[in-house]
């Protein structure tokens, strides 16, 4: 493998991927007892790349859908980002509200609803970050957009953008086998200085 | 089919030969276009931010509203444009994490857009390129589309609405 100056090595990668697998199983375990459904997820997938390529690599930046977004501070630093398809969030809506229309409109209490989901499922990632990591980390509220995707991602990327153009993401699919419908993404996206903080208190040097 | 060229978030591109330029999901950011109406020829940039601590890496940067301001007025006049005769148009700087689903302060966002739009007011203003037209701010995604032949802006907002300035 080709490894630019900056980009991550295979140890690296690998030590964020378990570090994701681990937050990943506990959000799930937390999702599940939620909906009442298994919940699985795929090997997730860690990156470095240029601002351009994010939005690409989040979803087609023209698809409609749910995002959630919260923020964590402590001696690292980062961005969590929920997206649900049109078809997930409905569904979601739906287990967890009943409301079964089709309606794309969400009011204060649906949107309340899927903004605690996200806080539950980023609190819990972010539990197994703190007991792995030693370190106390402290979430944000979360804040719910339904709009592009391309549009979504945009105030994380002006976060990360000011200070570079490289940013990691760590990304992992979440889904349940037997309803196809009902699948989200999770992302994280670290602040750049708090990468190299991130692998050190991994075990790891940048 | 007049061929459209895709740009993504930092990138400019200069339509010189009939080509139309999109971009896709404009939330906080800007696009900003400027065009010869006389040459026909005109170019769209999907900025960032409004600018940088860094002024000498941000200046040739069409990532930062001065930088992607500065290189398309550049490379207009290159391609023999007047620049006296160039006209400005822009749409994004939307507040994508709305109030009226966030009801806690400190949205993300909420300034980003805004921050945006005033600088590249600015950026254009200090090259004394007219602002055409403009649609920004509100709480919707914008997909853009810009023909340099006519100087229309289409845009594509996230609710199905379609304006045309």
């Amino acid at each position: 493998m080709r490894a630019k100056k900056g980009d991550l090595d295979r140890v690296q990668v690998d030590a964020l991927q378990e570090l994701c697998n681990i937050g990943m199983g506990r959000a799930t375990t937390a999702l599940a007892q939620m909906v009442g459904k298994t919940i699985f997820f795929n090997v997730p997938q860690v990156t470095k790349a240029g601002i351009k390529t994010i939005p690409g690599l989040i979803g087609r930046p023209e698809e409609i859908v749910v995002g959630i977004y919260l923020r964590f501070h402590g001696p690292i630093e980062g961005n969590i980002l929920f997206i649900f398809p049109r078809e997930s969030a409905l569904l979601l809506r739906k287990i967890m509200t009943g409301n079964d229309s089709n309606e794309l409109i969400f009011d204060e209490y649906q949107t309340s609803l899927l903004k605690e989901l996200g806080n539950i499922l980023a609190g819990s990632y972010l539990t197994v970050m703190e007991n792995l990591l030693g370190m106390r980390l402290i979430q944000s509220a979360p804040w719910f957009a339904f709009d592009l995707t391309g549009a979504i991602i945009d105030p994380i990327l002006i976060q990360l953008g000011k200070d570079t153009d490289q940013v990691v993401v760590i990304k992992a699919e979440f889904f349940v086998r037997e309803d196809e419908a009902l699948r989200g993404k999770f992302y994280l996206l670290p602040e750049p200085n708090s990468v190299a903080l991130l692998l050190k208190a991994l075990g790891i040097g940048a | 089919m007049r061929k459209s060229v895709r740009i993504k978030i930092s990138e400019y591109y200069l339509a010189k030969n009939g080509e139309t330029i999109k971009s896709y999901g404009l939330g906080s950011c800007v696009g900003v276009a400027v065009w010869d109406p006389k040459k026909k020829i005109g170019a769209l940039a999907h900025i960032l931010l409004p600018a940088s601590k860094n002024s000498a890496a941000a200046a040739n940067s069409a990532k930062y509203a001065p930088g992607a301001v500065a290189v398309m007025m550049e490379e207009l006049v290159e391609a023999g444009c007047e620049p006296r005769r160039l006209l400005a148009k822009m749409a994004g700087g939307a507040n994508i994490f709305p109030r009226r689903f966030n009801s806690c302060a400190g949205e993300p966002g909420a300034n980003l857009g805004r921050r945006n739009v005033l600088a590249a007011r600015k950026a254009l203003a200090r090259k004394k390129i007219p602002l055409a037209a403009e649609e920004v701010g509100g709480e919707t995604g914008r997909i853009i589309e810009f023909n340099p032949a006519t100087g229309e802006l289409r845009i594509y907002k996230s609710t199905g609405e379609v304006k045309i300035i």
